[in-house]
């Protein structure tokens, strides 16, 4: 009897660790990446509607509208090659609780972050995203060319005393914004987060001062405005 | 009662299954319940979504069924609900795509009385965007000043109605109208009501049929769409393509120094930048839906397009930016062909075929 208690104690024991061993978890080899993005004027957090900033051309200006797409977004690796991480975002302003959720990224260090700021040419068509409110808002019609805006960035200035009304529309193929942040990225763990400020005066500077009074307070039909935009969006962005 | 809607508008399998699995939830709660009898599967219905359209807002709590939007559509158009004689019809015409003449408050308000179409895509209902659930919208019916509804005497007409009777056991599984309490019979009522108000999709436009085929307009037609769709009259950014609404609230510049009901969304939130916001309407079937704003302040086409084009107040508080363009401080300057042409672009959006649509006739 002592014998049968024996053996059927030791393969009790064996048959736990058997089982410990097969599910020991393998080291985890990707993560989920979480970007969130925040907007600011010259390092001061966005109140819509109400707070007044000052433009690089020296008016009080707020902001109503901050909406926007991202397209074609990776990471950069050291080697230089990428990581796609989405094909397109839509950012709003006002919603500081959409990010872009990607899972199962390559646990490594990258050295940067690139995307483009507006619809890659491929997409920028009529009926190139899917239908969606948001996406749907932001239609380039197509009695003008097709496609989507890249950003719209609208609001009141002031001038002398008096109120105006400003809306910064970006689009169409040739002012697509190409963005490369180099930032030292860590993807490990469970979530890995990748938290990037736009700026939005930066809009309005770097490398040209955009002027609501010279340049134009409305940028639509105005291909030297949206020029000036794009050029100058390159490095509203920054870690 | 034969359903409305046949099996075969039944698509669209994903959203059957997250469908289904909300009317077993939906069901299981009903069992708490006295008169609940054996529960009968009800049959999931589908919006079949246009093309380019986005994804409806749905009520999770409320999922459609054939058999619920059938029973909604009867509530539409029925006089069971109230003391007076009122049905929902009363007021939502549907040779005028289901909206209606101006409300005038006990305050003396002229309210417009917005149309039926499409309503699955508002995120929010009323001029002011006041209301965040379609399943709760019809509520307000049951006042005094409407249905004047007795709940009791409600109860008394369901009950000897065979119809109403066979389909709340179908639906809710009540066999005893007077197991419910009242908000109970009433959130069961307006659910179904949402429900067929939420089948009710329109997209079958000329404008429709042109982006399938761009020689369907006539030269005014296509001469209003490209005055629409472009910086000129710049109607677009607001009334965008396939809605027609961007579901906002916006100040279009209607009153320089908006008071009373003409604060719109302020009057809801007290927020000082909301002074003046209304929810931008849709403008399919706008041909039928006169008058116009939230007051009914215009009773024709050529009376708004003459708003747009030289009535916009710029000083208005909260004034859309996309209001005040340099080209629309003075006005868009249209001439009077131009404004026709407009004008004969908006009846593009009409949607005959919606209006006629047996599926939202009277059925009795």
């Amino acid at each position: 009897m002592k014998k049968l208690v024996l053996v059927l104690v030791l393969v009790s024991l064996f048959s736990c660790k058997k089982d410990a061993t097969d599910f020991v978890d393998p080291t985890p080899t990707t993560s989920n990446v979480k970007v969130q993005i925040t907007y600011n004027v010259d390092g001061e957090a966005v109140v819509f509607d109400t707070v007044r900033y000052t433009t690089p051309s020296g008016l009080p200006f707020s902001v109503v509208t901050v909406n926007y797409f991202l397209s074609n977004i990776y990471l950069i690796k050291s080697d230089s090659s990428n990581v796609k991480l989405a094909d397109y975002f839509y950012g709003d302003g006002r919603d500081l609780t959409s990010t872009l959720d990607v899972s199962s990224i390559a646990i490594g260090n990258y050295i940067g972050i690139k995307f483009n700021i507006g619809v890659d040419s491929a997409h920028n068509i009529v009926d190139g995203l899917p239908a969606t409110v948001d996406y749907n808002n932001m239609i380039w019609p197509e009695a003008l060319g097709g496609g989507y805006h890249f950003l719209k960035f609208e609001g009141y200035f002031t001038d002398a005393g008096v109120n105006y009304g400003y809306a910064m529309h970006l689009g169409k193929n040739p002012n697509l914004v190409p963005v490369v942040l180099y930032h030292s990225i860590s993807v490990s763990g469970t979530t890995s987060a990748i938290n990037l400020k736009m700026n939005l005066n930066e809009w309005l500077k770097n490398p040209s001062i955009y002027d609501f009074n010279t340049d134009g307070n409305y940028s639509m039909m105005n291909d030297a405005a949206m020029q000036k935009l794009s050029e100058n969006g390159t490095d509203v962005f920054s870690f | 009662m034969v359903p409305m809607f046949s099996a075969s508008r039944i698509i669209k399998s994903s959203l059957f299954l997250l469908l289904a699995g909300g009317i077993i939830s939906f069901n299981s709660c009903k069992k708490d319940d006295e008169s609940a009898t054996e529960s009968v599967p009800l049959t999931p219905y589908s919006i079949d979504i246009p093309h380019g359209f986005p994804e409806p807002y749905l009520n999770a709590d409320n999922p459609m069924t054939v058999e619920g939007i059938d029973m909604g559509h009867h509530f539409y158009y029925d006089p069971i609900l109230s003391e007076n004689g009122m049905r929902c019809t009363s007021c939502h015409f549907p040779n005028r795509s289901f909206s209606g003449l101006p409300y005038t408050t006990p305050a003396g308000d002229d309210i417009d009385i917005p149309p039926h179409v499409n309503l699955a895509w508002n995120p929010d209902y009323d001029w002011d965007g006041g209301i965040h659930m379609l399943d709760s919208l019809p509520l307000g019916d049951f006042a005094p000043q409407f249905f004047n509804t007795n709940m009791m005497a409600l109860r008394q007409r369901l009950t000897a109605s065979d119809y109403y009777s066979e389909m709340f056991k179908k639906v809710y599984h009540v066999t005893n109208f007077y197991s419910l309490t009242d908000d109970q019979l009433k959130m069961d009522i307006v659910k179904t009501i949402a429900q067929y108000l939420r089948s009710m999709v329109s997209a079958n436009s000329k404008y429709d049929r042109y982006k399938l085929d761009h020689s369907v307009f006539t030269p005014s037609e296509l001469n209003g769409y490209l005055i629409f769709m472009t910086e000129k009259g710049d109607c677009f950014h607001c009334h965008g393509d396939p809605l027609f609404t961007i579901n906002q609230n916006k100040n279009n510049g209607l009153e320089c120094n908006p008071t009373g009901i003409n604060q719109g969304a302020y009057l809801i939130t007290g927020i000082e930048t909301d002074k003046g916001k209304f929810s931008v309407p849709t403008l399919r079937n706008i041909e039928f839906t006169a008058p116009y704003m939230h007051d009914g302040r215009f009773q024709t086409l050529e009376e708004v397009v003459e708003f747009y084009n030289s009535g916009v107040c710029q000083s208005s508080p909260n004034i859309d930016p996309i209001m005040t363009k340099p080209a629309k401080i003075y006005g868009l300057q249209l001439f009077d062909w131009e404004k026709a042409d407009l004008v004969a672009f908006l009846k593009t959006l009409s949607d005959t075929t919606f209006m006629n649509n047996p599926n939202f006739a009277n059925p009795f």
